[in-house]
């Protein structure tokens, strides 16, 4: 077991590593690339000045180029190059470069038979294009002795192609600084070209003169969706050892920055984590709620854009895409899963256009909205196979039309345990969209680290700016102290959920009761607490359970649940919620199922504790329920 | 499900009956809407004959206190049943929503004389 244990600290402690090398990467590519697109600006300007006609000698043109040289240092060369007779008729080639040289700015003619500018590839590929390019970096043995990277931007005269307008950039500082960064204790930082070439590399290391191999994860960036970034394992390309890098994309990926941890770091970082942690365990606690808080803060922003995008994807803006940049996984995946809900629901929209009756293109339109939002609920069981105090099982069974329910259960840290169950009014795309909003909502703002009824008052507050058409949402949500049992809940507008005790009482847990979410703004929301003994359980449900019709119109009701579950009890929680589900479709027979109908179970099996001695197992210290034996 | 409705006043009674869900919702939600872009402002919603209510129809009522808001309007419920009433408790409607008991309550409470003939 304790190796088990080490393992999973070790790959714990290589994740961690590998998220700390991608997001250095990102976000100094993002630095760079900021200083880069502020430069961008003054060829863009350039154009545009060309494209007014207003240059018509060679003195005032050539001057202007001096005066752009001259007044921003962060330029250091520029050129004008026309295309053929794109300036004055009598004049076949036309390209004034200014530039600056040991003693000042110097000009330079590069419409000379020895150098022919149209075959070159700064002029070319914006020219073939049609669009402003960033070139390859090229050291520049001339007047500037620095590794340089030319921006070329196209302008045109009636409507035609006229010329280039191009700005070089002296980047030996902006990388320099890259490379000066020491990552971890040992690990550093380099960045190579899109070929692979070694770009920069810190001082202490000769700069390798054979590239990357053309199959390095590195080259596999594809920039042109946006800024990307990744991970991998391989051999530190400066040194042998195993290493993770982290790697993101500059100028649209004609630079891509690495960062550097060596494997063998972050090993040693685990085991000293495992002896801290016996050592320390309080002081660890602090420091995950730190970082914790720092990470939730980074959620808040994209859930905002996604929430945001879901109205409009909600009014019929399907050729929304939102920009997946993020920094937690979650979000990205989040965000990912949007996209592609929205690529989905978009792709069949067009197939329904193809399709005739209306019948058929509703039930397209719902099983599309359906899979969208079953795909949003976490389904995989056991699912913390490693947790010896607690047991938590769902199954949601949707109805034909789509309905709102959600569910969602989550560790806050290694102690706590969040488990909600939700309803969005309505049925249909609106509600599924709403319903995932809620969903992330919910848990960006439970991991942000509030008190459970502050963090419910916040996701009401946003849901009220998100909310149309009469949307609102119940929500039954928990916290399970994993360590001591104590349940702390909070009830917005939902169905009270079931207490079971391990000694087969049932009966309702229904404090804490407020209002739905998203009627109103600031609206107080209250908490309650119960403390579990080992083997309570806690059933939430939804109102497709209790409301599920029989042939003879009657309801299921929730005093039939109670009946139930009082069998259910010694259960294992997987059985449990299964039974329901079970009872509820035999009760309604051949009716159609108007709801979906969403159950949760969760169980305190007793505190676990690390042992130090011996088998150094993890076990429960309480007696398993007694149900159980 | 029926929809009545007649103007006393300057309010407008709506009465429904039967199961507002999700199969009646959509057309309790036209006809309210409608009234509220036909002018009008003081809206009473009879419940005495409603015998069941889920979240589409909880829905509307929503929809109609959140348009009547901005332009000066009011919405008042009266005379639900007890299981209705229970669940707009426990939605949370009765702390955002006027809900009273019976139909002279409601009128008085939109400024209208009662009626004896309600």
């Amino acid at each position: 077991m304790l190796v088990l244990a080490a393992l999973h600290g070790f790959r714990r402690a290589v994740e961690r590593t590998e998220a700390r090398a991608e997001e250095m990467a990102r976000y100094h590519a993002a630095k760079m690339d900021s200083a880069l697109q502020h430069a961008q600006k003054i060829p863009e300007m350039m154009a545009a000045e060309l494209e007014t006609g207003r240059f018509d000698t060679t003195e005032k043109l050539e001057a202007w180029l001096r005066w752009i040289v001259e007044t921003n240092p962060e330029v250091y060369g520029s050129c004008a190059a026309f295309r053929p007779r794109g300036f004055l008729p009598e004049l076949a080639a036309y390209a004034p470069y200014v530039y600056r040289g040991d003693d000042g700015l110097r000009s330079e003619q590069l419409a000379k038979p020895e150098y022919n500018y149209f075959q070159w590839d700064w002029y070319r590929a914006p020219r073939d294009s049609g669009t402003a390019l960033w070139s390859d970096p090229y050291f520049d043995e001339g007047g500037g002795n620095a590794l340089m990277i030319t921006y070329s931007v196209p302008f045109r005269k009636d409507g035609a192609f006229n010329g280039i307008v191009t700005i070089d950039i002296a980047i030996t500082q902006l990388v320099e600084e890259i490379t000066r960064i020491v990552v971890g204790r040992e690990g550093y930082a380099f960045l190579v070209d899109r070929t692979g070439a070694f770009q920069a590399v810190p001082k202490a290391f000769p700069k390798p003169s054979a590239p990357l191999p053309a199959d390095s994860p590195l080259l596999a960036l594809t920039v042109e969706d946006g800024p990307g970034g990744g991970h991998a394992r391989m051999p530190g390309p400066l040194w042998n050892r195993d290493s993770v890098v982290g790697f993101a994309p500059i100028a649209k990926g004609r630079l891509i920055a690495a960062f550097v941890s060596p494997t063998d770091e972050a090993f040693a970082d685990a085991k000293g984590v495992m002896l801290q942690q016996l050592a320390l365990g309080a002081a660890g606690l602090v420091l995950v709620f730190g970082a914790i808080v720092l990470v939730a803060r980074s959620v808040a922003r994209p859930i905002h854009e996604l929430s945001a995008g879901a109205q409009k994807i909600a009014a019929g803006d399907l050729d929304l895409n939102i920009d997946g940049r993020g920094k937690i996984a979650e979000v990205v995946q989040l965000t990912e899963a949007f996209n592609k809900m929205t690529r989905d629901l978009r792709l069949r929209m067009e197939e329904l256009r193809h399709t005739t009756t209306i019948k058929e293109r509703l039930e397209g339109e719902m099983s599309a909205a359906r899979n969208i939002q079953m795909s949003l609920l976490p389904k995989v069981f056991p699912a913390f196979p490693d947790r010896r105090e607690f047991d938590v099982h769902a199954v949601v069974r949707p109805a034909r039309e789509v309905g709102g329910d959600f569910y969602d259960f989550f560790l806050i840290d290694e102690r706590r345990l969040c488990v909600l169950i939700g309803d969005v009014s309505g049925k249909g795309v609106p509600a599924a969209l709403f319903m995932a909003v809620s969903k992330a909502l919910i848990k960006a703002n439970i991991m942000r680290g509030a008190p459970l009824a502050t963090a419910v008052g916040y996701v009401n507050d946003e849901l009220c700016e998100e909310a149309d058409a009469g949307m609102f949402v119940t929500l039954l949500i928990a916290v399970l102290d994993t360590a001591t049992g104590l349940l702390e809940y909070s009830n917005a507008g939902h169905l009270s959920p079931f207490l079971l005790g391990a000694d087969g009482t049932v009966g309702p847990l229904d404090g804490a009761h407020a209002q739905a979410l998203a009627l109103s703004k600031k609206l107080p929301f209250s908490t309650a607490t119960h403390q579990f003994a080992p083997g309570d359980s806690m059933f939430l449900f939804t109102d497709g359970v209790t409301e599920a019709l029989s042939s003879a119109r009657e309801f299921y009701t929730s005093e039939r649940l109670q009946v139930i579950l009082r069998d259910a009890c010694a259960m294992p929680v997987q059985r449990m919620t299964r039974s329901v589900i079970q009872d509820v479709r035999a009760f309604a027979s051949d009716q159609p199922q108007a709801d979906d109908i969403s159950v949760l179970a969760v169980r305190w099996l007793g505190a676990a504790e690390w042992t130090d001695e011996g088998t150094g197992t993890v076990a429960a210290t309480q007696p398993l329920v007694r149900s159980l034996t | 499900m029926q929809i009545n409705e007649h103007k006393q006043g300057d309010v407008t009674i709506v009465t429904i009956d039967d199961h507002l869900d999700t199969a009646s919702a959509p057309q309790f939600e036209e006809r309210l809407l409608g009234l509220v872009d036909a002018g009008a402002l003081k809206i009473l919603i009879d419940g005495a004959a409603l015998a069941y209510v889920n979240s589409a129809g909880l829905k509307v009522f929503l929809m109609v206190a959140k348009k009547l808001e901005p332009l000066g309007g009011r919405m008042v419920i009266s005379s639900l049943q007890p299981s209705v009433f229970m669940i707009f408790e426990m939605i949370g409607f009765t702390r955002i929503m006027k809900i009273v008991p019976t139909r002279d309550e409601a009128l008085r409470e939109l400024g209208a004389p009662p009626t004896a003939t309600s």
